[in-house]
């Protein structure tokens, strides 16, 4: 019984990779008619299902798949074209099969499902097929409600015997092939001349021409060939297996750098040469090891010309999938846990990315709509886009949904930045529940989405432009087991940083160490020109009380990133990087989301590897998942007051001046040096723009500059420009009694004095800058 | 006859306790204890028992005895099965392997403390001094609620 429970189990696997193969013959068959090429591969699935179905006595299956392997047959023979409707109904054959392995899958046995329609169905195609005429072929859109006249060829045993017969058989001219006259078939409305036998593909009638009038979309396949025969020069293998040796060879690993260690500290020549070899030769067994588990990502690509032509039928759309990088590779476990996720990109791609064909046409655009997914590999990770060349995001309507949703404030709409808006259809509820889905074309389940690729140590990026398309970039590391690691050092211990959240390291001496500060309290990171949240590695894990930043020489910094969000995280020590091999806690730990696991270092040790994620939101640095609307920093969620809030500086002469601290971009200090001038006066280059560069002395620049600029950068109506002043003092409330007075405008500037009060002990002129 | 019990013995402090060795997986000398910042008291960190990541677990904290004193040898290892996890008991040395008739085990004695009299299984009277008995079961799961109790606090 076990066995043959072994035996049905690798019978569905077997099955269903045919299915796939026969799926995507089909598919591409629609959209080229005539291409025969793929049909030997149908036939020869069809026929292995057959085959083993009778071995393991599934008598309905096996007649399903006859039926199927008939109809394929006399394809063969004669020389229709298979068109849509040929193809329908094998794709009505191949669901069918899918449904009686589930069930044959969950119970063991066959269901109660009734095939004989079907098989009605299929051999009446049959007969069509293999027809002499084509001239008059049936009209039949319900099949089902028409069972098929009695079988006339020898070969159908099968047939539905007992079932009513119709008399439309005047439709059908019996087969004779022996005569010199190919039989034809095709729709009615088909005007596609149809090409005699041995047609070669470049005789074939553009694709666009082939589908028929009634068809409102097809799919085709593009740059996958589906013909390719796949010679099987594999074997099958349980997973436990393929797990338990990685682990040896984990643990090999290991004793080989406890080996190499060792040996470098004991120059002994004898023992250099056979551990030389031993370093090599457990690196290739890693390697092959490794190399067992991963599996082209196509694999996982398989149902998608299937899911995009019912999709696309059923939305009333037309759209094609091109697969690039199909071959890419990558573990086992992490193709299982992207490949959800990955479909319903796709799926969200045609349902709410691609227009319907009149709105394309109105917009400029191919009525059929292009999909793209593709894979590479790039510096150890893998990464896979999804791009339609859909509607993209509506920014403009989601900015409106948010202020209607409360998540952001009106009067601070127009500060949140247009990568955070398109980051919000990664929110929960505030994509699913919100009509901003709809109109705007995305969203349902794209939090869902993200949080499985965080799972696997993962991110996804978006990038949308409005009536140009959307791209969706996963970006995953190639296994689970082993990651590329940053190792850093907080007291005596270390810890191992995932690479891929890593965004960059720094070192900050003397005065650079400047670019830290606290902001309400807490130390914040300016990076060029972004305020990133950062926190004290070890105080966050309770390592040490917290140092303050001056007292330290160096800061190490390593700015890390989360889905869509940055932080920094502040550690004694940065150190090298590291492939190390991921060993789960255990239950013990389970509810420790600082830890995603251990690894073991070359010296024996043990580091916690840090969950980028867990630490964040255990520290408060993302406190709720909503404040990353407002902006990369949830410093922003502070500036709540902002309004009745001044930035208070010095200017030349010890003036001081205070501006209204929401038109604050940020802080910047600049070299001296890095001043120019142009006709319309003083700036300097700010991340490749001209930022317009304006001395709030009002005066001539005094003679003597200091090395180093304070810039305020400040917003205005319409664009940026830098604020130079000789120091920043601090935050202050705006006065409640600040009465306008005279505006006095210094002599060709571009601000003038608006008010004067008392603020901080000092006069101070409040400034706007026009 | 009855039925004889083969009990691994070490110390803790002043205490003289045992396990049933088909219960014991193996025992280690001392091992260099990473620790897990943030993690319950109980747990003291991991070990690295030969490629295998094992947590330590300070007995001490579960059976409230002080912590060791400065400059005792450092704790030997007894690593017990938990489910399909390892788990590693800090103590302070491993003693003989004993043998004993079963039917000699009796009650802890009312003296153990009542929140740890249940981790124990019962005791053999030696002619020295008392034997406890460790349920390894009931042990590993006082030991695995108080780790994740920890996390459920600091969760909220």
């Amino acid at each position: 019984m076990a066995h043959d429970q072994d035996y049905i189990r690798e019978f569905v696997v077997e099955c269903r990779e045919g299915l796939d193969r026969i799926d995507n013959v089909l598919v591409a068959l629609e959209a080229t008619p005539g291409d025969r090429s793929g049909l030997d591969i149908v036939f020869r699935s069809l026929h292995t299902i057959k085959g083993n179905a009778g071995f393991l006595d599934f008598p309905k299956l096996g007649s399903v798949a006859h039926a199927g392997e008939s109809l394929l047959s006399t394809l063969f023979g004669g020389t229709l074209t298979v068109s849509g409707d040929v193809a329908e109904v094998l794709l009505k054959l191949v669901d069918a099969i899918r449904g009686a392995l589930v069930e044959i899958e969950a119970t063991g046995r066959e269901g109660a499902t009734d095939y004989k329609p079907l098989i009605a169905e299929i051999e009446r195609w049959t007969r069509i097929a293999s027809s002499d005429t084509g001239t008059t072929p049936p009209v039949t859109r319900e099949p089902q409600i028409k069972p098929a006249p009695p079988p006339m060829e020898s070969t159908m045993v099968h047939g539905p015997t007992s079932e009513p017969h119709h008399q439309n058989t005047e439709n059908y001219v019996k087969a004779s092939s022996k005569d010199g006259t190919q039989p034809v078939l095709k729709k009615p409305d088909d005007i596609t001349p149809v090409a005699a036998a041995g047609i070669t593909s470049s005789e074939q009638p553009p694709s666009n021409v082939a589908p028929a009038a009634g068809d409102s979309s097809f799919v085709s396949m593009v740059g996958s060939k589906v013909g390719e025969t796949e010679h099987s020069t594999f074997i099958r293998v349980q997973i436990d297996h393929l797990d338990e040796l990685m682990n040896l060879v984990g643990e090999l690993v290991l004793v080989r750098n406890r080996i190499l260690q060792i040996s470098s500290s004991r120059l002994d020549d004898e023992l250099t040469e056979p551990i030389q070899r031993l370093h090599r030769l457990t690196a290739s067994l890693q390697d092959g090891v490794m190399r067992t588990r991963m599996q082209p990502v196509r694999n996982a690509w398989r149902k998608y010309p299937r899911i995009v032509r019912d999709l696309a039928k059923q939305c009333g759309k037309q759209c094609e999938i091109e697969l690039q990088g199909g071959d890419t590779e990558l573990d086992k476990s992490m193709l299982e846990a992207i490949a959800d996720p990955l479909v319903h990109l796709v799926r969200n791609a045609i349902d709410h990315g691609i227009e319907k064909p009149y709105l394309r046409k109105i917009k400029g655009k191919p009525e059929t709509g292009r999909l793209l997914v593709r894979a590479f590999q790039e510096s150890g990770q893998v990464h896979i886009e999804v791009s339609d060349d859909g509607a993209g995001l509506d920014l403009e309507r989601i900015r409106k949904k948010a202020i209607e949703a409360g998540i952001i404030a009106a009067e601070r709409a127009h500060q949140v930045s247009e990568s955070d808006l398109r980051n919000s259809v990664f929110l929960p509820g505030f994509t699913t529940a919100d009509k901003v889905t709809n109109l705007s074309g995305r969203g349902v389940g794209m939090d869902v989405v993200k949080t499985c690729i965080e799972q696997i140590g993962g991110t996804i990026e978006l990038q949308t432009q409005k009536d140009i398309g959307t791209t969706i970039r996963l970006t995953v590391p190639l296994t689970l087991a082993i990651v590329p690691a940053i190792m850093v050092r907080c007291g005596h211990q270390r810890f191992a940083i995932p690479q891929i959240n890593v965004i960059e390291m720094l070192r900050l001496n003397g005065d650079e160490r400047q670019q830290c500060e606290r902001f309400h309290d807490s130390p914040v990171l300016r990076l060029r020109g972004d305020l990133v949240p950062m926190a004290d590695l070890s105080v966050k894990l309770g390592i040490t009380s917290p140092l303050e930043l001056e007292a330290r020489n160096t800061l190490e910094i390593v700015v890390l990133k989360t889905g869509t969000r940055r932080y920094a995280l502040l550690v004694d020590e940065i150190g090298d990087a590291q492939e190390i091999v991921v060993k789960p806690l255990g239950e013990l730990f389970s509810g420790q989301a600082e830890y995603s696991g251990a690894a073991l270092m070359g010296d024996g040790n043990i580091a916690l590897i840090l969950d980028v994620l867990g630490i964040a939101r255990n520290s408060g640095l993302l406190a709720e998942e909503q404040t990353m609307l407002c902006g990369p920093v949830t410093v922003r969620e502070d500036l709540a007051r902002i309004d009745e809030q001044v930035l208070v500086c010095t200017v030349g002469e010890e003036r001081q001046v205070a501006l209204p601290l929401c038109d604050v971009v940020c802080l910047e200090q600049i070299p001296a040096k890095s001043i120019e001038h142009s006709i319309a006066g003083m700036a300097f280059q700010y991340r490749g723009e001209i930022m317009p560069l304006q001395d709030l002395s009002g005066g001539p620049a005094s003679c003597e500059i200091p090395d180093v600029l304070s810039v305020v950068i400040y917003q205005t109506a319409e664009s940026q420009i830098g604020l130079m002043v000789d120091q920043i003092i601090d935050v202050a409330d705006r006065p409640a009694d600040l009465k306008p007075m005279e505006m006095l405008h210094p002599p060709n500037s571009r601000h003038r004095v608006i008010a004067t009060a008392i603020v901080l002990g000092r006069i101070t002129d409040f400034i706007q800058v026009i | 006859m009855s039925e004889i019990e083969t009990i691994c013995t070490f110390t803790l402090g002043d205490m003289f306790l045992g396990i049933n060795v088909s219960e014991v997986h193996e025992v280690l000398l001392a091992q260099a204890v990473t620790p897990v910042p943030l993690s319950h008291p109980v747990v003291a960190g991991l070990i690295n028992m030969r490629g295998q990541i094992v947590p330590a677990i300070d007995l001490r904290r579960l059976l409230h005895i002080p912590a060791r004193a400065d400059g005792l040898a450092p704790p030997v290892n007894v690593v017990v099965r938990n489910g399909e996890e390892l788990m590693s008991l800090l103590v302070d040395d491993v003693g003989d392997v004993l043998s004993h008739e079963a039917r000699f085990l009796t009650a802890p004695p009312e003296a153990t403390r009542v929140d740890s009299r249940n981790l124990f299984r019962g005791a053999y009277q030696l002619p020295q001094r008392l034997l406890l008995v460790f349920d390894t079961n009931r042990a590993i799961e006082a030991i695995v609620s108080q780790a994740k109790s920890k996390h459920a606090r600091r969760a909220t």
